[in-house]
This record gives structure tokens, C-alpha cells and sequence, in this order.
């Protein structure tokens, strides 16, 4: 018997905090592209528990955090290249410093 | 009878909150990438639990074989910054610390007070599979979005070729 849809909902909604915490406070380019890793995986939990407990049928679901995963590694992929290039650029990732955009 | 589902939701659970807290905490960025590998494979369990097999599958070789390899090859190419012992969290520490709290807050009380249509999970056929039914899926319902994924990730390759290629002096 599986637990209720809350349980994984409530593990989700966690789950996307501590990403959003991590987004927030770290200065180093990847440990922001960390939480936000995290955040991406929360929103597909999300997205399996539904469509477990709401359409097991269809499983649109499913489908859809298929697409997640996706853009997660092309956004994985070009996020990366991105602090190379800052790295080569800069020499550091720290991203409160680079500001060169902002008026 | 033994609630074996919910021991194993329970676990999984706390193992994937766990080593998410070490993610966002922890000071040395290799142990983070680790622990989201962990964090990650933690995930994966629960998508066997509710019995998405092709996803826990998926979601090990992407995540926690090529994101988290893609991660740790980023720290390693601009290392000597990592092992340095400056302030690696921002001033805005306790701020974020509130406004996650807030938001954790926030959606767990309304998730918990929401009543959902469907409480307990509806029995699957053994078959087909959910397996089946996502591939079937995916290549009718879903055919156009599926062929663009594929033109994405290929646009996706080469920006980030370009992007991280050395320029020619």
C-alpha cells in the first residue's frame, strides 16, 4: 500500500526549498547550478507522484518529466560551458562579482 | 501486514533530504557534488516506489551518471579557486534561510490542507507497463514535442562547444 500523495509532495516541496536556499546563497557559479539541479528534480517528483495517483492511464505525467530531464541536460550542459568561459574570463566563478551587466 | 511501501517512502525520503542539506551546506564543492549524486539516486528509488521504472532508470544515467560526471569535470577545470578558504556563502544568508523556510512553510501547509481528489494510489494492471505506456505515448501523443527535444539537445551541444571553446587569438 503506498502512502498518500502528500507524503511525496511534502518530500518535493523540501526538496525545492533546500534548492532555492542553495540558488540564494552560494557564491560559486556551480554550486548555484547545483541547487538549481535540485530544484528540477523536486518539480519532476512532482510530476511522477501525479501522475501515479491522479492518471495512471495516460501517464502524461511520466511524459513530461521525461522532457524535464531533457532540458535539464542541454541547461546542464550550456550552464557549464558558461562558467568555463567566465572562468577563462574572470578567473574565478564567483557569480556576486559579476555584475559587468547590471547599470 | 508491513507497510513496505511507506518504510521505503520514508527512507528515501530522508535520504534524498539529507544529502540535499549537505548539497547547499557543505563547504568543500566536491563533497556537494557527491552528495548530490546520492541526492539524486535517492530520487531514482522513489520513481521505483511509484513505479515510473523507465524514469529511475533515466534519471540514474542522466543525473546521476552524466550531470553530476559534467559537475565535477567543472570543478575540477577551475580548481585552485575551490580550495580556497574565503567566504564561499553570501552575506544574504539568513534572508535566503528565511524566505526558503517561508516557502517550505507555505507550500507544505497548503498541500496539507488542500484536499486532493485522490487520496490513495489507484491499482495498476500489471499489464502494460508504465514502461510501454510512456513509449507509446511518447511516440504518438508526444511525437513532435520528442523530435524537437532531439533538435534542442543538439543546439544545446553545440552552444556549449562554442561557449566553452578557447578563442583564437
Amino acid at each position: 500500500m503506498l502512502p498518500s500523495l502528500q507524503a511525496f509532495l511534502l518530500i518535493s516541496a523540501l526538496l525545492f526549498s533546500i534548492g532555492l536556499y542553495g540558488v540564494l546563497t552560494r557564491r560559486n557559479a556551480v554550486a548555484v547550478l547545483m541547487g538549481i539541479e535540485l530544484i528540477l528534480n523536486a518539480a519532476n517528483l512532482n510530476l511522477v507522484a501525479f501522475a501515479r495517483y491522479g492518471d495512471p492511464v495516460r501517464l502524461a505525467g511520466q511524459a513530461f518529466a521525461v522532457f524535464v530531464i531533457t532540458i535539464a541536460a542541454a541547461e546542464a550542459a550550456v550552464g557549464l560551458a558558461i562558467v568555463i568561459a567566465l572562468y577563462r574570463n574572470f578567473r574565478h566563478i564567483n557569480v556576486d562579482d559579476v555584475n559587468f551587466m547590471r547599470w | 501486514m508491513i507497510p513496505w511501501s511507506a518504510i521505503a517512502v520514508g527512507l528515501l525520503g530522508a535520504l534524498t533530504i539529507g544529502s540535499a542539506l549537505l548539497v547547499v551546506t557543505l563547504r568543500n564543492l566536491y563533497h556537494c557534488a557527491l552528495f548530490l549524486a546520492l541526492s539524486f539516486t535517492g530520487i531514482a528509488g522513489l520513481y521505483v516506489v511509484l513505479s515510473a521504472e523507465f524514469l529511475a532508470a533515466t534519471q540514474i544515467l542522466v543525473y546521476v551518471g552524466a550531470i553530476t560526471v559534467l559537475i565535477l569535470f567543472a570543478i575540477m577545470l577551475t580548481e585552485h579557486i575551490v580550495g580556497e578558504r574565503g567566504q564561499i556563502v553570501s552575506r544574504y544568508r539568513l534572508p535566503s534561510a528565511a524566505i526558503s523556510l517561508l516557502m517550505a512553510l507555505l507550500v507544505g501547509g497548503t498541500l496539507w490542507s488542500t484536499k486532493w481528489p485522490s487520496q490513495q494510489a489507484p491499482r495498476l494492471s500489471a499489464t502494460p507497463t508504465t514502461s510501454f505506456i510512456l513509449g507509446r505515448e511518447l511516440l504518438t501523443t508526444y511525437l513532435i514535442p520528442f523530435e524537437v527535444a532531439s533538435v534542442v539537445l543538439l543546439a544545446a551541444l553545440v552552444g556549449a562547444v562554442v561557449l566553452a571553446k578557447q578563442e583564437a587569438s
